[in-house]
């Protein structure tokens, strides 16, 4: 075949062309270099020849050679599979993460390292204690105003800690759900990434339709998948969409001949869906379950009255199996549902399910997620059972419950440091009272001899009721529920309003220096009912009161432990969760940073790459020029043949 | 494997801040001397350090109250040393000198010495009121009740006395004034040592009346109306006496165990039980009845001082009653010689010779008893020394164990520091130098 005469200039026109271009993706590529979820992208070439076989007539010293270079396309470097570890990776990091920060807020107050806190107020009463066992010192007002004011103290720290529990529970609910707060919370951001991710899926589609692969939104899709993998543990894949031919399904993105077999690939581009991953547990088996959030493109378009579109799912709070809403004030226990996109034979929410922490059911369920932030804010707000499964009072509880909601929680909620603070302010003010209506009622005590009670509890419970109900004018509350505001009372406190006794700090109360009677119980029921030997001595309720604080009054699991041991024991949980929970953080943050290392070096801008490229290209693009000036010297001498 | 720009300044800043953190940690190490600067970095040492400080706090309480309960035994001590080597001693040393008729047949010189055994008695009553930082050691912890007084009542004789006023017959009346546990006002409980025979005998013998008085001395009931007749409250008043008596003031210094209050010392002894002889824990391991016949000791009789055993611990034979009965019988001696009929005189005199030589024979054990108390009292101190040498030894050994658990090692601290701030400087210097270079560096 002959050769056209100018056949070099159009090839060495391709290569300026191409070199302009792929100087222009160099350009592309540093000046995003700092971009975030910019990924590195690249000019794909090929050799512009014949397409079809040469001709068997073709003159014999013809040899074939190509017209030059083609652009095909600007792709990205990029490995869906290290998104995939990289987003689980992310789930499982945010996790920890958002638990650290829970942690720390409680770690504020109840870490005793540097400051003293509940615990050592307690060894403060117990030093004002000891002071007063002093025969010389038990009358003496100094002694008992410091005692009263340690035990303040004690009240006082106890009260800021549960404030502080409850504003870190509403600030967990906040993160959750931010309506209303300047801030979005979780559900707020989920729904309004899986809106982008949606629309993005159909701005993509459309233009790759065009033919533009649209790589900068596949980019910002990227990055709203990234971070929809902290709050949640997500799937994505691609599909195609699928059409019906009688009985048959074929998909778009292949080309079929007659028979309905497979000829090749279409453009049609694919589509991407996200599902989210969840664990359901029945209380025997656990299943992996998962749930198309954004399917895709399809239906993209379509809106609902709320505008959002039919390709996406939603994710609301829940109420409670008790129909409640969790609210900011409210929020132990809190849900969440999760429902698909609007399906277009069932329409939307046709498949949902809801968070369930297995918090407030006793059939062992629960629904939970691997990893996220959203898990993470749920297990801190989720209720514990401890105030039922670990009873102050002596009665043993048969139900072996979990003190975590689930067997698969790794830390205990606020609710469990709550309850934990309840028993102990419930507990140490009912055995200081009990012990102040012993030593305030010695004179009672013959009188209730005569009414052939045997036990002390019953005596004293017996004498309190009297107390109570007004029958007996008794001052011997020194801790009461600070909130009931006519009088002072004792029966329903909690860590958040323990305080001090309106009487004690007025001087109508007084720890008690009446003695305990030495009550011999099987002279009760004798004639006469004289159950006690002797008189008591005025040191007897503090020495009491003292011993109390070194014994064992608190149960804990199986064992019970002195207050201040069980205060240390609360700040040790916390502090053993916070050491575990950052083990696990700091090992999946290097994984995460060893995925993003590796897809960084996958798809991230290289200087030196970039300057290599840049020389290359210039010196090809150098080398076209001369090409051109070549055929042209080429093309004059041909030209000058003759003349 | 390709550098990027951005792994390369994030690898290398992640690298900087490592290195600044463990600095900064290393820094904090030093300066503060403690391992830990939270809970989570290690928590069981944490729960164990807190145990510690539950210990230490304990220890350290203890040592202070132990030192204030020392200076109140010791004052204790010191008091029941002053009756002994003082009262009692002189009135023994004076008895004898007494009981020699050169002495006794001047009743000059005898009301001399009746003086001085009303002065030594006072003198004991005065000790007993002894006070420690607003507490009276022998009485209670009632500031605002004196516990004890006394009330020397001299009439012509031993027996004389209008016969429908018992109570007018010379006697010697100790009161015990205490606040009860729970009770608002001062029980006062008199204790009064008279003869009790009204004959002119010198048969009869001593004895004690119990009753609960008013703050004029009238006597009452225990609920405090007037008493109908002399004697009525005499068993409301050796109940309540027997309560004080058991009154005890246990302590947790470090020495027995909170847990079983028995075995922890007791820092009070009351005025009554030393001058008895009766421990506050004798007569809480006996019933009341029996409890209350040991206060009051003796048996019915008629023979003088026999019914009285004199090495019996009981209110008969406190140092009280004992120099009660020298001055009642000198004064008895003195009145009787002076004024007395022939018969009178002689029984007068027979009386007291048989008082003085009775006196000799129980003040002995009255000394002895007396100086139990005060052996007792020294015991419970050097008791409580030791105690606070073995709290001082615990304070330590928690220091030292504190150190071990959450204390840093000086020295390696500090060569880490050093040796985390050249790595931090020197990954400094390296990033100041490749930062900045990449091919575009040495493109022309």
């Amino acid at each position: 075949m002959v050769r056209a005469s100018f056949a070099g200039f159009s090839t060495a026109l391709s290569a300026l062309r191409m070199n302009q271009k792929k100087l222009d993706v160099v350009g592309q590529n540093l000046a995003n270099m700092n971009t975030e979820g910019y990924t590195r992208q690249e000019l794909k070439t090929s050799s512009i020849n014949y397409d079809n076989p040469t001709s068997f007539y073709m003159n014999e010293n013809d040899v074939n050679v190509g017209f030059g270079v083609s652009m095909d396309e600007v792709t990205q470097l990029r490995d869906q599979f290290l998104d995939k570890q990289y987003r689980l990776q992310s789930s499982r990091t945010e996790y920890n993460d958002t638990v650290a920060a829970s942690l720390k807020t409680l770690n504020a107050f109840m870490d005793e390292t540097g400051i003293d806190g509940i615990r050592s107020s307690l060894d403060d009463i117990q030093t004002s204690l000891t002071n007063m066992q002093d025969p010389s010192k038990v009358q003496d007002p100094v002694y008992e105003g410091e005692f009263m004011s340690r035990v303040q103290a004690f009240t006082t720290l106890l009260n800021s800690a549960a404030e502080s529990i409850n504003t870190a529970k509403a600030n967990e609910f906040q993160e959750l759900n931010g309506q209303g707060s300047s801030e979005n919370g979780a559900i707020q951001k989920i729904n309004s990434l899986l809106d982008s991710i949606g629309q993005l899926n159909v701005d993509i589609k459309r233009n790759q339709m065009l033919g533009n692969p649209a790589l900068e939104l596949q980019d910002k899709r990227n990055l709203a998948l990234d971070e929809l993998s902290g709050y949640i543990p997500i799937e994505v894949e691609t599909f195609s969409e699928s059409y019906q031919v009688g009985t048959e399904t074929r998909y778009r993105i292949y080309n079929y001949n007659e028979k309905g077999q497979i000829v090749g690939r279409s453009d049609w581009p694919e589509d991407l869906r996200v599902s989210v991953k969840y664990t359901r547990n029945d209380g025997k088996n656990a299943t992996s379950h998962t749930m198309v959030l954004v399917n895709g493109a399809l239906d993209g378009e379509k809106k609902e009255a709320d505008g959002t579109a039919y390709n996406v799912g939603r994710v609301s709070l829940a109420n409670r199996p008790d129909g409640t809403t969790p609210t900011e004030e409210s929020p132990t226990d809190t849900r969440l549902t999760f429902s698909n996109y609007h399906t277009r034979d069932k329409g939307r929410g046709s498949e949902s399910f809801t968070t369930d922490t297995g918090a407030s059911n006793s059939s062992g369920t629960f629904v939970r997620f691997h990893g996220g932030s959203v898990q993470a804010n749920l297990d801190m707000l989720s209720s514990s059972a401890y105030d039922t499964l670990i009873r102050q009072d002596d009665k043993k509880t048969v139900d072996l419950g979990l003190l975590k909601a689930s067997s698969e929680m790794n830390y205990y909620s606020y609710d469990y440091y709550m309850d934990r603070l309840d028993a102990l302010a419930q507990k140490f003010a009912k055995d200081m009272n009990r012990l102040n209506l012993q030593g305030n009622s010695s004179a009672e005590l013959f009188q209730q001899n005569a009414a052939g009670k045997t036990e002390n509890t019953e005596v004293y419970d017996a004498i309190e009721e009297k107390a109570k109900n007004g029958t007996l004018n008794l001052n011997y509350l020194l801790l009461i529920d600070k909130t009931q505001t006519t009088k002072d009372e004792a029966d329903s406190i909690t860590a958040a309003n323990i305080g001090i006794a309106k009487g004690w700090v007025n001087g109508t109360t007084h720890v008690g220096t009446t003695g305990f009677l030495n009550r011999d119980a099987a002279k009760v029921n004798a004639p006469g009912g004289a159950a006690n030997s002797h008189q008591g001595d005025f040191t007897d309720t503090v020495t009491e009161m003292l011993r109390t604080m070194i014994s064992p009054m608190m149960r804990q699991n199986n064992t019970k432990t002195s207050y201040s041991d069980y205060m240390n024991n609360i700040s040790t949980v916390l502090a053993t969760d916070a050491h575990a929970n950052n083990n696990a953080l700091t090992i999946n943050k290097t994984v995460l940073n060893s995925f993003n290392t590796s897809r960084d070096q996958l798809s991230g801008v290289s200087l030196d790459e970039e300057a290599a490229n840049m020389m290359t290209y210039t010196s090809s693009y150098n080398a076209a020029a001369r090409l051109m000036t070549a055929l042209d010297e080429t093309l004059k001498t041909l030209l000058g043949i003759g003349s | 494997m390709r550098v990027t720009a951005r792994t390369y300044y994030q690898d290398y800043a992640r690298t900087v801040g490592e290195l600044h953190g463990n600095l900064n940690e290393s820094m904090k190490q030093v300066s503060s001397g403690r391992k830990y600067s939270a809970a989570e970095e290690n928590p069981i040492a944490y729960y164990a350090g807190k145990r510690m400080d539950n210990q230490f706090a304990d220890a350290e309480a203890k040592e202070v109250v132990i030192k204030d309960v020392q200076n109140r035994l010791y004052q204790q001590e010191v008091g029941a040393r002053n009756i002994q080597q003082y009262n009692m001693r002189n009135v023994n040393t004076q008895v004898l000198a007494l009981q020699q008729d050169t002495k006794n047949s001047d009743m000059g010189t005898v009301g001399t010495y009746e003086t001085q055994f009303e002065q030594e008695l006072g003198n004991l009553v005065n000790t007993l009121n002894s006070q420690y930082d607003n507490f009276y050691v022998y009485g209670g912890n009632d500031m605002e009740t004196v516990p004890f007084t006394l009330d020397i009542d001299l009439k012509e004789g031993l027996t004389d006395a209008d016969a429908e006023e018992h109570i007018d017959k010379s006697g010697i009346s100790l009161t015990y004034h205490h606040k009860f546990p729970g009770e608002d006002t001062a029980t006062n409980i008199r204790i009064r040592y008279a003869y009790e025979d009204n004959s002119h005998s010198d048969k009869g013998s001593y004895a004690i009346s119990y009753a609960l008085v008013d703050e004029k001395g009238k006597e009452i009931n225990a609920d405090g109306s007037p008493a109908a007749k002399p004697g009525d409250s005499s068993d409301a008043a050796l109940k309540k006496l027997l309560n004080a008596m058991r009154e005890q003031g246990r302590m947790s210094t470090g020495y027995g165990s909170l847990r079983d209050r028995t075995t922890l010392i007791d820092t009070y002894t009351g005025g009554l039980n030393m001058l008895t002889g009766l421990s506050s824990d004798t007569l809480k391991n006996l019933d009341d009845d029996a409890a209350i016949a040991r206060i009051k000791g003796g048996e019915n009789g008629d023979s003088v001082e026999k019914s009285i055993h004199s090495k019996e611990d009981s209110m008969l034979n406190s140092p009280v009653s004992l120099i009660a009965k020298t001055i009642l019988t000198s004064h008895n001696l003195m009145r009787k010689t002076e004024s007395g009929t022939e018969s009178e005189r002689q029984a007068a005199r027979s009386r007291f010779h048989q008082d003085l030589a009775a006196f000799i024979k129980q003040n002995d054990d009255a000394e002895s008893r007396i100086s139990d108390t005060y052996r007792e009292l020294g015991v419970k101190f050097a008791a409580l020394d030791r105690t606070r040498e073995q709290l001082d030894l615990t304070k330590d050994t928690l220091t030292q164990q504190y150190t071990d658990k959450l204390g840093i090692d000086t020295y390696d601290a500090v060569v880490k520091m050093y040796s985390y701030q050249y790595s931090y400087n020197a990954a400094m210097k390296v990033g100041s130098n490749i930062m900045q270079s990449s091919l575009f560096d040495f493109v022309q």
